[in-house]
């Protein structure tokens, strides 16, 4: 599976996203094709041998908690070490930051293979974007001790917001910070709080992986009047080690932070989840009660600050998700291809003296096949794509930059939210080409659909990426992502009106296109955001579906047509796609366009 | 302590490979790799350069059109230098004259010891480092599982049927690794990074004092006569363990080798 997938990265990389051109700018002056196959090569013999042997033990033997730490299997420190030995952590950040400079579309295809393997191994993803928000908004200090720790993957990071009472909803949270004394400004690491209150759902805050833990947590501070905010205003970032450290880094001390209890899971089991106790006085860290936190930045910017962490793990979580609908396609496809079962439709197939044939010849297996590849391999594009726009913010000029920028803002709920839903639905398909012994754990893939299971829930559930689409990220700045989109669509549609054969899809996608358009404005036509979004959920689905055929178009227009399986592929997963997916989007986008208030009127006592 | 590790190149077993149909030979076009059998002697090779505390391992390779791709991954695993053997005229090669080629590359490097796989991936041919031991001169030990230097001597576990024998010979000598016997550190970001400045002599046919007629094709005394194509890949069977699990695998790997 590892080999065939590292080959369709490849072939994104180069045939479609044109990496060579990118290799070119001065930022990536170090790197060349062969230095990113070679650590593609790399990646993929790691995985292979590191984590998908061990995908299903990490799924058995989960997390346990032996009453003073959470205990991790030995795969899971193995592979931990592997990664760390691997040095790919800090690779695209800048220099000066300890990092190598590697594009973004190289590190998601290298985190592709890891993904797809055995997504719940270990806490990169975390770590990573944790220690990327301090390198973004932290000081010298925070950059040096904690980052470069966490780079280095000596410790380990989390992102703590959700709690009991405040989960989708963040201003609700009430979990507070108190400046830590009147010398609480002149820490070395930052302002100095003590943090009082509950988070849940925090993944990865208890383990045996590394000696420390640094948690990123949302609390609310004072205003000047010692007045907390209800909103989002009052909202602050802290960096809450689990053990405090001295200047050199040198653990010290346990901060105040307890684990109240393991929240017990579906899948992503391999990943401990907590609910964790700031301040509750279990530790007495320099000399009292209360969680040491160093403030990020400027008070009450919290919530900005942390989106930066959260917006590149939603780009993250959608890798995931798409890793995943890979996994299974892979699992199903291989299955099918030695599975023998019936017969063929012909006259000839009625002789049950006959072999048996394969399922894959059968039309409806190569259905499910195709709608998993399809899914699967479109949304690994996706994300490679909105990596391609990462590195665009870096490199580009200045117009290309801003572009990348809002281009990456309005596709963010959809690089999140479509591989969750559709790759899981492929997880859901693998399943069914499995038959029976696909709803046994004799097979990987009822673990990949529980695993999947979890990436329309957390980051923002997939309502939260609706509401964010449609609410705002489609009327900011009046609507320009939305026409920067248009415009990239439109530019593929012309490029794929040089390939005769391709006409109908650009005339199918035109209007597909204006149905978005048309769907937006009817959906805000009345101005009243309750009408408005009510239908946001639909609205995505549609959304992103074109946002799929547009991907699906613009790879098979800038491949050249060769007789191979590759390209052949991807021409078959595009059609598909126009023939059966993007019909699909009459009824989503027709819903959010008229403001059918079915589900707004529906009582409470009606269900 | 200078280690020479024999180093092939081999298509990508992941990419559809393709058979010559006039000389049924394999066709070494496109990007190569590192063969992963090769893997455990690199392996072998640093950690003995290691242990002596000084030294290095150098690999040596012979390839179509300047193929170094397998070579920069044993280069980002720790290898010091590499010297690749390049030449139109070596297409068609077998055993021998490929012996003969890396017998000279190797002879510049002066090595205490020369270590290769036992067979490579795609060729199984297993005879190369035997010949390539005779046309150096040197001793040769097959089938090392473990590896010891000290005072000039090489003592090797090698692997038998029944267990292993303990078996020695002087320096310089030529001992083959069986996979497995080591696990292959993987090249790391920084150590891929680095390969690209490390030495890399490309040597043509001409520069190791031999003549096109005693190489490649031309110089080659085995012949491919006929190829048939693998059986299709079958369902597996499944076993189920009720406490006689062990017989079942038993059961298996003896008819494994029957087969």
């Amino acid at each position: 599976m590892l080999s065939e997938l590292r080959i369709n990265l490849e072939f994104f990389l180069t045939d479609w996203l044109k990496i060579d051109e990118l290799l070119q700018r001065p930022r990536f002056a170090d790197h060349s094709w062969e230095s990113i196959t070679d650590l593609l090569h790399a990646a993929e013999r790691i995985a292979a041998n590191k984590f998908e042997p061990y995908n299903r033990l990490i799924d058995t033997e989960v997390p346990r908690f032996d009453g003073e730490h959470v205990i991790l299997p030995k795969a899971t420190h193995d592979a931990w070490d592997s990664l760390v030995e691997f040095g790919i952590f800090p690779a695209s950040q800048d220099h000066e930051n300890g990092g190598m400079q590697l594009p973004q579309i190289a590190e998601f295809a290298v985190h592709t293979l890891f993904a797809a393997s055995a997504v719940a191994m270990c806490p990169d993803v975390l770590t990573e974007s944790n220690a990327s928000l301090l390198v973004a908004y932290g000081t010298d200090m925070q950059k040096k001790i904690f980052a470069t720790s966490e780079f280095e993957g000596r410790w380990t990071g989390t992102m703590a917001l959700s709690e009991p009472q405040a989960g989708s909803s963040l201003a609700d949270i009430t979990t507070k910070a108190l400046a830590d004394g009147d010398d609480f400004e002149g820490d070395a690491f930052g302002p100095r709080y003590r943090l009082t209150g509950n988070k849940m759902w925090i993944s990865a805050a208890e383990h045996d992986l590394t000696d420390n833990i640094i948690h990123l947590v949302l609390a609310k501070t004072p205003n000047p009047d010692g007045i907390i905010d209800s909103g989002t205003r009052g909202i602050s970032l802290f960096i809450v080690p689990k053990v405090l450290v001295d200047l050199d880094g040198k653990l010290t001390e346990h901060n105040d932070v307890a684990l109240i209890g393991l929240n017990h899971k579906i899948g992503f089991r391999g990943i401990p989840n907590t609910s964790l106790s700031f301040g509750d006085g279990s530790y007495q860290p320099l000399g009292k009660s209360g969680a040491v936190g160093y403030l990020v930045g400027q008070a009450g910017d919290g919530l900005r600050q942390m989106f930066h962490m959260m917006n590149a793990a939603r780009i993250r979580v959608g890798l995931g998700a798409a890793a995943l609908g890979y996994a299974g396609y892979a699992a199903s496809l291989d299955y099918a291809r030695t599975r023998t079962q019936g017969r063929p439709m012909t006259l000839e197939g009625r002789d049950p003296s006959k072999p048996q044939v394969p399922i894959i010849e059968h039309a409806d297996v190569k259905r499910m096949l195709l709608v998993q590849k399809a899914y699967s391999e479109g949304a690994i594009a996706l994300c490679l794509y909105c990596a391609r726009l990462l590195d665009e913010q870096k490199t580009g000029g200045a117009d290309e930059m801003r572009k990348a920028s809002i281009l990456l803002d309005t596709l963010t709920p959809i690089v999140k939210s479509w591989p969750s839903e559709w790759c899981l639905e492929a997880n859901n398909l693998a399943i069914q080409v499995l038959g029976g012994v696909g709803y046994t754990p004799d097979f990987p893939v009822e673990q990949f659909w529980r695993d999947n299971r979890l990436n329309m829930i957390h980051e923002g559930t997939h309502g939260i990426q609706a509401l964010d689409l449609l609410g705002r990220k489609v009327v900011m700045h009046e609507g320009e992502g939305l026409r920067l989109l248009e415009e990239e669509i439109t530019g593929t549609i012309e490029r794929a009106r040089e390939h005769s054969e391709l006409a109908s899809s650009c005339d199918q996608l035109s209007v597909a296109v204006q149905k978005v358009r048309e769907a937006t404005a009817g959906a805000w036509s009345t101005g009243n955001r309750e009408e408005a979004l009510a239908n946001a959920t639909p609205y995505m689905q549609g959304f992103g579906h074109v946002v799929l055929a547009w991907i699906w178009l613009d790879i098979v227009a800038a491949t050249t047509p060769a007789n191979n399986p590759i390209t052949e592929g991807k021409r078959a997963a595009m059609r598909y796609f126009f023939a059966y997916e993007l019909p699909k989007i009459d009824a989503w986008l027709g819903v959010a366009r008229d403001r059918v208030p079915v589900c707004t009127e529906m009582q409470d006592s009606w269900f | 302590m200078n280690v020479v590790v024999c180093v092939k190149q081999i298509p990508d077993p992941a990419a559809p490979g393709s058979l010559d149909p006039s000389t049924h030979n394999l066709v070494r076009g496109g990007k190569l790799i590192l063969d992963d059998s090769d893997s455990y002697g690199v392996e072998m090779g640093l950690q003995l350069a290691e242990q002596a505390g000084g030294g290095e391992v150098t690999l040596v390779s012979m390839a179509p059109a300047g193929e170094t791709s397998g070579l920069r991954t044993a280069l980002a695993m720790g290898a010091a230098k590499a010297i690749l053997v390049s030449d139109d005229t070596l297409a068609g090669s077998d055993a021998l004259s490929t012996a003969k080629v890396l017998a000279k590359a190797i002879e510049r490097a002066q090595p205490d010891l020369v270590l290769a796989a036992t067979e490579s991936t795609d060729g199984y041919t297993g005879t190369l480092p035997v010949q390539l031991a005779e046309l150096l001169g040197m001793p040769s030990i097959t089938f090392a599982k473990k590896v010891l230097i000290s005072d000039g001597t090489v003592r090797v576990e090698r692997q038998t049927e029944a267990g292993y024998d303990d078996v020695e010979c002087p320096l310089p000598a030529v001992v083959t690794v069986t996979s497995g016997v080591v696990e292959p550190r993987y090249p790391s970001f920084k150590g891929i990074m680095a390969a690209k400045s490390k030495p890399l002599e490309q040597l043509a046919v001409s520069d190791l004092g031999l003549t096109s007629d005693a190489v490649g094709a031309a110089g080659a005394r085995q012949e491919v006569t006929g190829v048939s194509a693998a059986a299709d890949r079958q369902a597996g069977e499944k076993v189920v363990d009720e406490g006689d699990a062990h017989e079942h695998i038993v059961r298996f790997i003896e008819q494994l080798k029957l087969a």
